[in-house]
């Protein structure tokens, strides 16, 4: 499925973009969601629920730690070094992942995976957290 | 005609965006006087800038962009409009905005129409730029 940024991330996104001091710019907390839910632009955080699997932990992403932006393909592309997550001896079933502001907790981003992941005991999880901005003419 | 972000320039809007922890840059809004459409690997270098009498560059600081609000499912923010007055003659075909201190090209939008100005007229642009998911 394909990476939808909410109206409310847009805004936030935006904020950061052009207005923003960034010198007090937050980070940004990515998470795992376990309800069968599909994200559109009309979604909030409280849409999704985070998993709770044994071993389980939101992941921070410091803005210094993304990518330089590049070109690839005609989009500006950048990326953040890829996350794991170890299921313990409770598992889940994951649907997909968000973003929100670490702070703000507004939601940024969010992707439904391709198919639902049923992780046990040693399963591992990897995201690659990529970003793309494209102009639309 | 339409806005068209650069690809350079998309770059530095996303550094902005996401990797940034000091505090950008300003932009500045430039009118152009060659006869040019913008593309997407245009630069600033494919601009020529105005030179007609009163003409100066416009500085578009941070702090006074609108606060970003959604319209029509985009996020969309503006700026106060930015008004050329010239006291000669002139031909516009669009404008091109620029880092203030970098000087990398962010976007830029030929006119529908070309000005052609005589002194007494003014080119009054409003500064908005809309951000949207791609799905």
């Amino acid at each position: 499925m394909p990476i939808v940024v909410a109206n409310v991330g847009e805004i936030e996104l935006l904020d950061k973009m052009l207005k923003d001091a960034l010198t007090v710019d937050e980070n940004y907390t990515m998470k795992l969601f376990k309800n069968n839910v599909t994200p559109d632009q009309s979604s909030v955080a409280s849409t999704f629920t985070e998993t709770t699997f044994t071993g389980y932990a939101a992941k921070t992403l410091t803005r210094a730690g993304w990518t330089a932006a590049a070109t690839v393909s005609n989009k500006a592309q950048s990326s953040y070094s890829q996350q794991s997550w170890t299921c313990g001896a409770t598992g889940d079933t994951i649907y997909g992942y968000y973003i929100v502001g670490a702070t703000s907790t507004v939601l940024l981003w969010s992707e439904r995976f391709a198919a639902a992941r049923v992780l046990s005991n040693t399963d591992v999880l990897n995201i690659t957290p990529l970003f793309t901005l494209n102009s639309e003419n | 005609m339409a806005i068209i972000f650069a690809n350079v320039g998309e770059v530095v809007l996303l550094k902005w965006m996401l990797k940034d922890t000091s505090i950008s840059e300003n932009l500045t809004m430039k009118l152009y006087s060659n006869n040019y459409t913008p593309v997407a690997s245009s630069t600033a270098a494919n601009f020529t800038e105005s030179s007609f009498s009163g003409y100066s560059a416009k500085t578009l600081s941070r702090g006074s962009w609108s606060d970003p609000t959604t319209v029509s499912g985009k996020a969309e923010s503006s700026y106060a409009s930015q008004v050329y007055s010239a006291t000669g003659s002139a031909t516009v075909y669009g404008y091109f905005i620029v880092g203030a201190s970098s000087g990398t090209l962010i976007l830029g939008e030929r006119f529908p129409v070309t000005r052609v100005l005589t002194s007494g007229d003014t080119v009054t642009i409003i500064p908005k730029i809309t951000s949207n998911s791609e799905n």
